[in-house]
């Protein structure tokens, strides 16, 4: 059982160093990192199904700007674990992994946070003009760094996965319930965080549209993509010729005139007012 | 593929060629202050090395590197249109010793914003979407085609795309900045990305977001549960609302944290008086 919490806190600190390192192939979104620990415990087929479940939950978690909504590895890591390990059933562990996902923030913090406290170090480590060294300085750093996640889900499942076991089955109905509820509800502020990021009032219907569309037709989402691609080249290509034309018409000499509009419009237009 | 190369000489392909394998090694030592500046700087050090590669040239090489490792943030997966742009800026300031080498600073500060907008969107928000959309169902019964072809088809354009805007943004150097920003060519892109997201997230919320009210009206025969009651008015009306409810918490500045406990309590306490 130790032997396995080690493999499965081993496999989710390899999968995220590999994310930092190799290009952010997106190895700590579970679809990736679910399969990464079933294999890391000789059960692949579980950790694809848990992984699965658990990208569809998180499917609006996204790291931006530094920070980052829910603890996708880790829950998918301890998801894992605990139906591999403890043999507890693929609904409950998904159940558990969900919390898991948004305490494990923490974790995300605390190692950002520690990197932090080690920039410092990383430009002394500059001063010094040695390439090999700082190479080694910043890798070995990531690779340490890291390990945070490792020891977090090796000591849970060492420590914890009996005790998560029986302590799940303890619970009055209603915890489950309300914990599951919460479960529901949470990838709204994962959303709402990218919302912030994008939402202008103007724009606002293409949110309703997007949401529309799925509600009433029940359509796959790729089907919205397709949509939301076409909607956004048909705006470019329209403002593009619109442009052409305003230039065209100021070559023309009908310049003074159009020179003021093009500015006006490009005033209350400018994306950023 | 040779025209992306046309003009360079064979010294610098081999430098760029080494930025480009570098530029995956974005996040080493990613902190709050520096984000992606360290991958940067690393990123960036074979390059520079070249340019000042004598010991007298300490000064400036340890200037050049420093430059770089302040903080940092664009999008992984265009990284390169940085990096290209800013290895072309540091040439001209390493070969004309007038070169103001606090404008590359400025550019810096400029164009993350911006591309960090697209790039998001883009790769983020509607690319890694559609291939969830396309491998997720096979993951979801159970084969391994799901995560593989995901990581696949995902990372594909990222690995791609890089290698030509590294060569693209390095030989088009800051006249991108006068023909992209000034044009206003980002903000007609930053508008398409907009609308792209926007639409994506409305359809996530649609999808993965839920009010799992158990509260009934009315009682007997006539009993309707409040959902269906206000899927009536309109499917999926309280996710949208409980949506657009955090963001305004957020741009009030509540903390992310905060709102994920309160949802919790408030999930757990409507539990028990079941609500939920």
């Amino acid at each position: 059982m130790v032997v396995q919490a080690f493999l499965a806190a081993l496999a989710v600190w390899i999968g995220c160093v590999i994310e930092w390192i190799a290009g952010y192939p997106q190895t700590m979104r579970p679809i990736v990192m679910g399969p990464l620990v079933g294999l890391a415990l000789g059960d692949l087929q579980t950790g694809i199904l848990i992984g699965a479940q658990l990208e569809a939950i998180f499917l609006g978690v996204v790291a931006v700007g530094g920070s980052v909504a829910a603890e996708t590895a880790t829950a998918s890591g301890i998801g894992v674990g605990l139906a591999v390990i403890f043999k507890m059933p693929i609904d409950q562990a998904i159940a558990v992994a969900i919390p898991v996902a948004y305490i494990g923030v923490v974790i995300n913090s605390l190692q950002y946070s520690l990197a932090t406290l080690c920039t410092p170090l990383v430009d002394k480590v500059v001063e010094r003009d040695n390439y090999k060294l700082y190479t080694f300085t910043v890798f070995g750093l990531t690779v340490l760094l890291n390990g945070l996640r490792f020891l977090g889900i090796f000591f849970a499942l060492v420590l914890g996965g009996d005790a998560v076991v029986g302590f799940i089955n303890g619970l009055p109905s209603f915890v489950m319930s309300g914990i599951t509820a919460a479960g529901a509800m949470l990838p709204a502020v994962g959303m709402a965080v990218l919302l912030s990021m994008l939402w202008n009032n103007k724009m606002a219907l293409y949110f309703l549209l997007g949401f529309s569309i799925i509600k009433y037709l029940d359509v796959p989402i790729l089907f919205v993509a397709i949509i939301a691609v076409f909607l956004a080249s048909v705006e470019i290509i329209r403002d593009m010729d619109l442009r052409k034309k305003l230039d065209a018409l100021k070559e023309l000499g009908v310049s003074a005139k159009v020179a003021k509009a093009d500015d006006k419009i490009n005033e209350k237009e400018g994306f950023f007012s | 593929m040779s025209k992306l190369k046309e003009g360079l000489s064979k010294e610098e392909i081999t430098h760029l060629n080494r930025m480009y394998w570098r530029s995956n090694a974005y996040g080493l030592c990613f902190s709050y202050d520096r984000q992606e500046g360290i991958g940067l700087q690393w990123g960036m050090y074979d390059f520079i090395r070249w340019l000042y590669p004598h010991k007298e040239q300490k000064e400036q090489r340890l200037d050049a590197l420093k430059r770089h490792g302040v903080f940092f943030n664009i999008t992984a997966y265009i990284i390169t249109t940085g990096m290209g742009l800013f290895a072309s800026l540091e040439k001209k300031a390493a070969e004309d010793p007038n070169f103001d080498t606090s404008s590359i600073n400025a550019v810096k500060a400029a164009i993350q914003g911006p591309l960090s907008g697209i790039g998001d969107s883009i790769f983020l928000i509607a690319w890694r979407v559609v291939v969830t959309g396309i491998t997720l169902p096979m993951a979801m019964q159970g084969s391994p085609l799901g995560f593989i072809l995901f990581l696949l088809l995902f990372n594909l354009p990222s690995f791609v795309g890089r290698y030509y805007l590294l060569f693209a943004s390095y030989k088009m150097g800051s006249t991108i900045i006068e023909k992209a920003f000034d044009n206003g060519i980002i903000d007609l892109l930053i508008k398409g990305a907009t609308i792209m997201g926007l639409t994506m997230i409305g359809a996530m919320v649609a999808k993965t977001v839920n009010v799992p009210l158990a509260v009934v009206l009315g009682a007997g025969v006539e009993a309707v549960p409040l959902t269906d009651a206000l899927d009536g008015i309109m499917p999926g009306l309280l996710s949208v609302l409980l949506t657009l409810g955090t963001m305004k918490l957020l741009q009030k500045k509540v903390s992310v944290i905060w709102i994920t406990v309160g949802i919790f309590a408030l999930s757990i306490l409507g539990a028990l008086v079941g609500i939920f």
